[in-house]
C-alpha cells in the first residue's frame, strides 16, 4: 500500500468515525430534548388538570394546557415517532375539548402502535364527540383486526352496536 | 384522622410505620366484641345508619342524580340515620359519554355531585369514600379531595369516626381500596383498576383501629370486595389484603360493607379471618336496575340490616332478636333466643306517611299488635311467647301498614330447648382500697364507704348470682354514673364468689386548685350484667355516693 493510499484511507476512517459519533451525539441530544419537553409538558398538564381544574380555576388551567401543548409539539418535532408525546398531546387536547386535534393525535398513536386497543377506543369515542359515527365505527372495526382476545372483541362489538343505534 | 396520599414525607412516615407493624406484629388489640350482641329488654340501646354505594353521578340518564337527591332529602329526613356511608364511585367519570368509558375525571360531574349535597349534609353525617371511578387518571385523587364531602373536610382519602351513646362506643372506618397508580381505564383486565391497600393506607387503618380499640363494635367500609367474586370483570383487593384481614381479625371487626359489583349480597367472610366478618355488598344506587340502599341497625349490639329499593315505603327492619341467618349463614355472633314466655321483639319502621299498625307473627300464625316505643317514633315493640315452641328454628315476621302500603320483614331465630337461666345482682356497694403497713407488711383492704375525696378511685362491687343465689363467675357488670358528671364503666370478670369490680377514677385539682372531678352527689346505677349462658333479669340497682374536695 502506497503512503498516499494509506493517508486517504486513514482520513476516510477518521472522517467516518467522527461523522458517526456526531450523529450519535446529535441523536442523544434529540432524545434528551424530547424527554425534556415531554417532562415539561406533563408538568404543565398536571398543574392544569390536577391542581387548577378541580378548584374550578379554568382560565389558569387553560393557560397551562396551552403550555403543555407547546411542549409536546416540540417533543414531536424532535421525534415525530414518539408515541408517548402524541398520546400526551392527544390527552391535553381531549381535556380541552379540542376533539378535532385530539382525534388527529390519537390517530397517530394508533398508527404508531396499532396493538393499543384502548387508543383505538378513545379515538372512536373522540370521533363520537364530533358526531362522526361512521368514522368511529370504522375505527372500532379496525381495532378488531389487532386483537384476538374474545372478551375484548365482544366489548368492541358492543361499542359498535351502541354507535349503530345512535347514528 | 386521615392521611394524604400526595405528601411524600407522610408516605415515608407511613411506610416506616407500616414496616414496623408488619415486621414486629400488630400491637395487642382488644377492640370490638362482635359477640357482645345480647337479647336485651332495653328499648333504648339502638341506633341505625344508611349504607349506599356506586352513585355514578354523571352516568348517562338521570337515575344517578335523582336517586342521590332522594337519599339526602326524603330518605335522610324520614329514616333519620346516625349517618350515611357511601362506599365509592361517587362519580362515573364518563360525563355520560356514549360508550360509558371513564375518560375523566370531569369537574362537571363533581359540580353536579356537590350541588346535590350542598346544604343538605355535612362531614359529620355523610361519609363519602372514593371508588375506582373516582380514581381513573387521577393518581392523587385530586378531584375527590377537592370536591367530596370528606375529601374537602379532611384532605385525605380515608376516614375514621365514632358514635358514642350512653350504652356504648362504636367505631367506623372508611378505607380507600381504589388503585394507587392513576391508571386510565382500560379494556383489558384489571380495567385500570389495580385495587388494593398500600402501606400508607394500611398504616392509617392500623392506627385508627388501635386508637379506637375501646369500641364495642367496629365496622369497616370500602369500595371493593376483598376477594374474587366469581365474575371475572369484578376487580377486588390485589394487594394489602392479607395485612388488612390480619388487622380485621386482630381488632375483631364486625362487618365489612362494600359496593363495586352493583349486586346485592350478604355473606360471612371467613377466608383468612377467624371467625369471620359480616360481608355486605350493597347494589348501586345510581347505575343498576336495583336502585338499592341498606339500613343497618345496632340494637343491644346485635346487628340487623334491610336492603330496599329507593323511594319504596315503608322500610321495616326487625332489630331484636337477631336474625339467625344474617349474612346468609349461622354465625357465632348471633345470640340464642330463650324459650321464654315474654321475649322482646323490636322493629324499626320508617315511612313519610302515617304508620297505622305494626304487627308480628310467629311461624306464619296469628298476627299480634306491636306498640310504638316512647321516645323513639321509629321503634315498635312487643313481647312474644316462645315457651311453647319446640327447640329449633322459627320464623318471625313484622308487618307495617302505612299510608304508603304494607310491607314486612322476616327473620329466623333458633329457640333454645329451655329458658335461659337468669342472673341478677344480690348486692352492690361502693368502697375504696386502703393500704396499711410498710414494705413486706403492707396490707390492702377494701373499705366500704360512700364518700370519696377528689383523686380517689370509687370502686363498685357487684355480686352476681343466679336464680338460686349461687355465685356466677366471669360475669361483667356495667355501671352508669350520673350526677354532676356522667360516665359509663364496665367491671372486670367476676371471681368465683361472683364479685365483679368496676373502678371510677376521680381526679384531683391541680396545685392552683383548678380542674379535677367535680364535687357533689352522684348515683351509680347497675345497667347491665353480661354472663355467658345467662340472661340478666334487667333489674337496675342504684347507689348514691359523694365526691368531696381534696
Amino acid at each position: 500500500m502506497s503512503k498516499k493510499v494509506f493517508v486517504y484511507l486513514a482520513a476516510g476512517i477518521l472522517s467516518f468515525t467522527f461523522s458517526a459519533s456526531f450523529a450519535e451525539a446529535q441523536g442523544k441530544n434529540d432524545s434528551a430534548g424530547e424527554s425534556y419537553h415531554i417532562q415539561k409538558g406533563m408538568e404543565y398538564y398536571k398543574k392544569g388538570f390536577y391542581e387548577l381544574a378541580p378548584k374550578r380555576q379554568q382560565e389558569e388551567a387553560r393557560q397551562n394546557y396551552d403550555l403543555a401543548v407547546s411542549e409536546f409539539q416540540k417533543a414531536i418535532s424532535m421525534n415525530p415517532g414518539s408515541e408517548e408525546a402524541h398520546r400526551h398531546l392527544a390527552r391535553v387536547y381531549y381535556v380541552q375539548k379540542n376533539f378535532e386535534e385530539a382525534a388527529k393525535e390519537y390517530q397517530k398513536v394508533t398508527q404508531l402502535n396499532p396493538y393499543d386497543i384502548d387508543a383505538h377506543v378513545i379515538l372512536a369515542l373522540t370521533l363520537t364527540k364530533m358526531n362522526k359515527f361512521e368514522d368511529a365505527i370504522a375505527q372500532l372495526q379496525n381495532a378488531k383486526a389487532w386483537t384476538t382476545d374474545e372478551k375484548v372483541l365482544e366489548k368492541l362489538n358492543g361499542y359498535i352496536q351502541k354507535l349503530e343505534s345512535n347514528r | 384522622m386521615g392521611q394524604m396520599k400526595m405528601i411524600p414525607m407522610h408516605f415515608v412516615l407511613s411506610f416506616v410505620l407500616s414496616f414496623g407493624i408488619f415486621m414486629t406484629g400488630i400491637p395487642s388489640a382488644s377492640a370490638g366484641d362482635p359477640y357482645s350482641g345480647s337479647y336485651c329488654t332495653d328499648n333504648n340501646k339502638i341506633f341505625w345508619f344508611i349504607q349506599t354505594s356506586d352513585l355514578h353521578v354523571g352516568a348517562s340518564g338521570t337515575q344517578d342524580s335523582v336517586n342521590l337527591q332522594w337519599l339526602v332529602t326524603q330518605a335522610k329526613d324520614v329514616i333519620q340515620p346516625s349517618f350515611i356511608i357511601v362506599s365509592g364511585d361517587l362519580t362515573d367519570s364518563t360525563n355520560a359519554n356514549l360508550f360509558g368509558w371513564p375518560d375523566g375525571p370531569h369537574q362537571e360531574e363533581w359540580d353536579l355531585y356537590r350541588g346535590i349535597l350542598s346544604g343538605r349534609v355535612d362531614a359529620g353525617f355523610y361519609y363519602d369514600l372514593p371508588g375506582n371511578h373516582d380514581h381513573y387518571n387521577d393518581k392523587y385523587f385530586s378531584y375527590y379531595l377537592a370536591n367530596s364531602i370528606q375529601g374537602r373536610a379532611l384532605g385525605s382519602t380515608q376516614v375514621s369516626w365514632r358514635k358514642e351513646f350512653g350504652f356504648g362506643k362504636y367505631h367506623f372506618l372508611g378505607v380507600n381500596t381504589a388503585d394507587n397508580t392513576g391508571s386510565a381505564f382500560s379494556i383489558f383486565p384489571p380495567y385500570g383498576d389495580y385495587a388494593g391497600l398500600d402501606a400508607s393506607e394500611l398504616a392509617f387503618i392500623q392506627n385508627e383501629l388501635y386508637n379506637n380499640r375501646d369500641a364495642d363494635l367496629t365496622f369497616i367500609f370500602g369500595h371493593h370486595p376483598l376477594s374474587a367474586t366469581g365474575d371475572s370483570t369484578d376487580t377486588y383487593l390485589y394487594y394489602g389484603r392479607e395485612q388488612f384481614l390480619s388487622l380485621m381479625q386482630s381488632y375483631a371487626i364486625s362487618l365489612y360493607g362494600y359496593g363495586h359489583t352493583h349486586e346485592f349480597s350478604e355473606s360471612f367472610y371467613t377466608m383468612n379471618v377467624s371467625p369471620g366478618v359480616y360481608y355486605f355488598n350493597v347494589a348501586s344506587l345510581g347505575k343498576s336496575s336495583q336502585n338499592q340502599y341498606s339500613v343497618t341497625a345496632i340494637d343491644c349490639n346485635g346487628i340487623s340490616s334491610a336492603t330496599q329499593t329507593v323511594n319504596t315505603w315503608p322500610v321495616v327492619l326487625i332489630t331484636s332478636p337477631m336474625d339467625k341467618y344474617l349474612g346468609g349463614t349461622f354465625t357465632p355472633f348471633v345470640y340464642p333466643v330463650p324459650a321464654s314466655a315474654s321475649n322482646p321483639i323490636r322493629a324499626l319502621v320508617f315511612d313519610p306517611n302515617t304508620v297505622s299498625s305494626v304487627q308480628y307473627r310467629i311461624n306464619g300464625g296469628a298476627a299480634y299488635p306491636m306498640t310504638p316505643v316512647s321516645g323513639n317514633p321509629h321503634l315498635w315493640e312487643a313481647l312474644w311467647n316462645a315457651s311453647s315452641l319446640a327447640a329449633g328454628d322459627h320464623t318471625i315476621e313484622v308487618w307495617a301498614s302505612t299510608g304508603s302500603g304494607t310491607r314486612g320483614n322476616f327473620i329466623t331465630v333458633s329457640v333454645n330447648s329451655q329458658e335461659q337461666p337468669k342472673v341478677h345482682s344480690s348486692e352492690m356497694m361502693t368502697g375504696k382500697y386502703q393500704t396499711t403497713g410498710t414494705k413486706r407488711n403492707t396490707v390492702t383492704t377494701f373499705i366500704p364507704t360512700q364518700e370519696f375525696k377528689q383523686g380517689e378511685s370509687v370502686v363498685f362491687r357487684v355480686k352476681v348470682v343466679d336464680a338460686s343465689n349461687a355465685a356466677v363467675a366471669n360475669a361483667t357488670a356495667e355501671i352508669t354514673i350520673s350526677g354532676v358528671q356522667s360516665a359509663l364503666i364496665v367491671s372486670g370478670p367476676s371471681n368465683n364468689e361472683g364479685i365483679a369490680e368496676a373502678k371510677w377514677q376521680t381526679s384531683a385539682p391541680n396545685k392552683r386548685g383548678v380542674g379535677g372531678t367535680q364535687t357533689g352527689t352522684y348515683t351509680g346505677t347497675l345497667t347491665k350484667i353480661s354472663a355467658s349462658g345467662y340472661l340478666w333479669d334487667g333489674v337496675q340497682t342504684s347507689l348514691g355516693f359523694t365526691v368531696l374536695s381534696k
